[in-house]
């Protein structure tokens, strides 16, 4: 028998029309009383199936809520860790930042050809002053200027310093502080090392100056020879004739070559002039020059052939490799540069901003 | 239907707490055929009865221990069938609310008694064949005896939705009875 439920309540809560079963209602409740339909098998297999289905996903979802609930501490841990570890990823990125923004404001190598530096110290004045305090002119102002400010605070300062200039020579000025898109912050100590770095042309320089003061030997040498070849002018014209055309081919050959040797007497002088002219800025910035000893010099070619070794490295080694060898060359530079001190102050550089110190 | 007495029902009952396979499977034997019967009903296909089957039948699996053996096994059963129909219905559609009964349309007092003719299998087809907020009402009130107000509260909707739907959907149950007859004479008929 089917367990129905009792229409009364419609009567009873007033739900029922009329407050009466409705006969329809009745007789299809009646006739629907013993409906039986049997379902087909497979429809079993498949309920329990799903039964088994939804056990199993239970289970798994109570196990796991005794697990998370059996490992707060753990958990816990991890997540304290996790912070710790952001934390110390936060301040080795700032670790990294500060020296990488340290060795970008380093010039790594900068070569001003000569008559840059000509165009950049017309009045003898040094490019930039150095921290040793041998370059008077240079206030303190314009030196904290150049070091903490940008490209062109530098490029200000250093027109400053040269004087009344042409824009000719501004704009030059400006190029030659800004040979290098990274570097950015210019000190008056890396002007410096500018003009040590033209100085180390020099001897190269004067090499070059030798070769050309010989240059017009081998050439008087070789029109000599070819005057004393005679096999030129024999082959050509037999008998007296010949000789007297060979005498005055010779004469007319002399006079050539009494040319020749003015020309290359001139040259030469010209060839002698020019190391005075080549060498003319390095004297004219001859405080910087007296000032540049051996050290710095061994200083200025390491650190281009640091950078040299780096740049090489950078591309053949991987990042995590450059990021170590940035933060060691980074360590030693700061080691190396943080406190400079001279007769009358002490410069301590922190970063990009240096501190000096009057005594 | 084999009735089994209270003694073998409480072993059984026992048992599907117990998480006992035969045990699921002897109940699933028992009522499995009523209750496909009173899913037809609420089902507009076949399939959709087969599902509210399996669904019912897992809910009552899995909510065996919440028995309290207060009423008859086979009336909660229904229940539970009842309610997964109806959770089926409000997640699958949404009972459009008809405007309220107009005169035209309550045949109340022209139904035949032509249900003793129709098989069951054709009543049921012709329940099914019923709109869903039709069928669903008229399912909850006439044979499950439902108030409007309970079926309002479990369906979400209004009483006077309730009711015009059961008119509505008697209504049109009687004409296609009434229908079917007339056919079926005619057939006879010829």
């Amino acid at each position: 028998m089917q367990d129905l439920k009792n229409n009364a309540q419609n009567n009873r809560q007033g739900g029922g029309e009329k407050n009466t079963p409705h006969p329809f209602d009745l007789e299809l409740r009646r006739v629907l009383a013993e409906a039986e339909i049997q379902p087909e098998d497979e429809l079993m297999d498949k309920m329990f199936a799903r039964l088994e289905k939804t056990e199993e996903s239970t289970a798994g979802k109570q196990s796991g809520f005794i697990h998370a609930k059996k490992q707060p501490a753990l958990a816990r841990v991890l997540k304290l860790g996790t912070k710790w570890s952001y934390a110390a990823a936060a301040v080795i990125i700032l670790i990294a930042l500060a020296i990488g923004i340290k060795e970008t404001g380093k010039k790594n190598t900068v070569i001003l050809p000569p008559e840059g530096l000509i165009a950049l110290n017309p009045s003898g004045n040094p490019a930039i002053a150095g921290q040793k305090g041998e370059s008077a002119p240079v206030s303190r102002d314009n030196i904290k200027g150049v070091k903490t400010g940008t490209p062109n605070a530098a490029a200000t300062a250093q027109a400053k310093l040269n004087g009344p200039a042409t824009d000719n020579e501004k704009a030059m000025a400006s190029k030659a502080t800004t040979p290098k898109a990274d570097n950015l912050n210019r000190s008056a100590e890396k002007n410096a090392d500018l003009a040590k770095g033209t100085l180390k042309n020099v001897p190269g320089t004067a090499v070059a100056t030798v070769k050309a003061t010989k240059r017009p030997a081998n050439q008087t040498n070789s029109a000599t020879a070819a005057f004393n070849d005679k096999s030129l002018t024999t082959g050509l014209l037999p008998g007296k004739t010949q000789k007297i055309e060979a005498e005055k081919a010779g004469a007319k050959t002399e006079g050539q070559l009494a040319e020749t040797k003015k020309e290359l007497a001139t040259a030469l002088n010209a060839a002698v002039k020019a190391p005075e002219q080549l060498t003319q800025p390095v004297i004219t910035s001859s405080i910087d020059v007296e000032s540049i000893t051996a050290k710095d010099y061994n200083q200025t070619v390491l650190s281009d052939q640091k950078a040299a070794g780096h740049r090489h490295r950078k591309k053949s080694g991987g990042f995590f490799r450059g990021l170590v060898q940035k933060i060691t060359n980074g360590a030693r530079s700061i080691s190396e540069d943080v406190v400079t001190q001279d007769e009358d102050k002490t410069v301590i550089n922190i970063g990009i901003v240096a501190i000096t110190a009057y005594k | 239907m084999k009735i089994a007495d209270n003694h073998t029902l409480d072993l059984l009952i026992e048992g599907c707490i117990q998480n006992e396979h035969a045990a699921q499977k002897a109940i699933y034997q028992l009522y499995a055929s009523k209750m496909f019967a009173v899913c037809l009903r609420y089902g507009k296909t076949k399939m959709v009865a087969e599902e509210l089957l399996q669904t019912g039948f897992v809910k009552v699996f899995r909510s065996m221990a919440g028995y309290r053996k207060e009423g008859s096994f086979e009336g909660w059963i229904r229940r539970v069938m009842v309610n997964a129909a109806i959770e089926y219905y409000r997640q699958a559609a949404k009972i459009r609310e008809t405007k309220e009964l107009t005169p035209d349309l309550d045949l109340q007092d022209n139904y035949g008694s032509g249900l003793d003719n129709l098989a069951m299998e054709d009543l049921l087809a012709l329940v099914a064949g019923l709109p869903d907020g039709y069928r669903m009402v008229f399912n909850m009130y006439a044979i499950e005896g439902y108030s409007h107000k309970e079926i309002a509260e479990k369906l979400g909707i209004t009483e006077g939705g309730s009711k015009s739907q059961l008119s509505r959907a008697r209504a049109l149950l009687q004409r296609a009875i009434y229908k079917r007859e007339e056919v079926e004479y005619a057939r006879f008929e010829k």
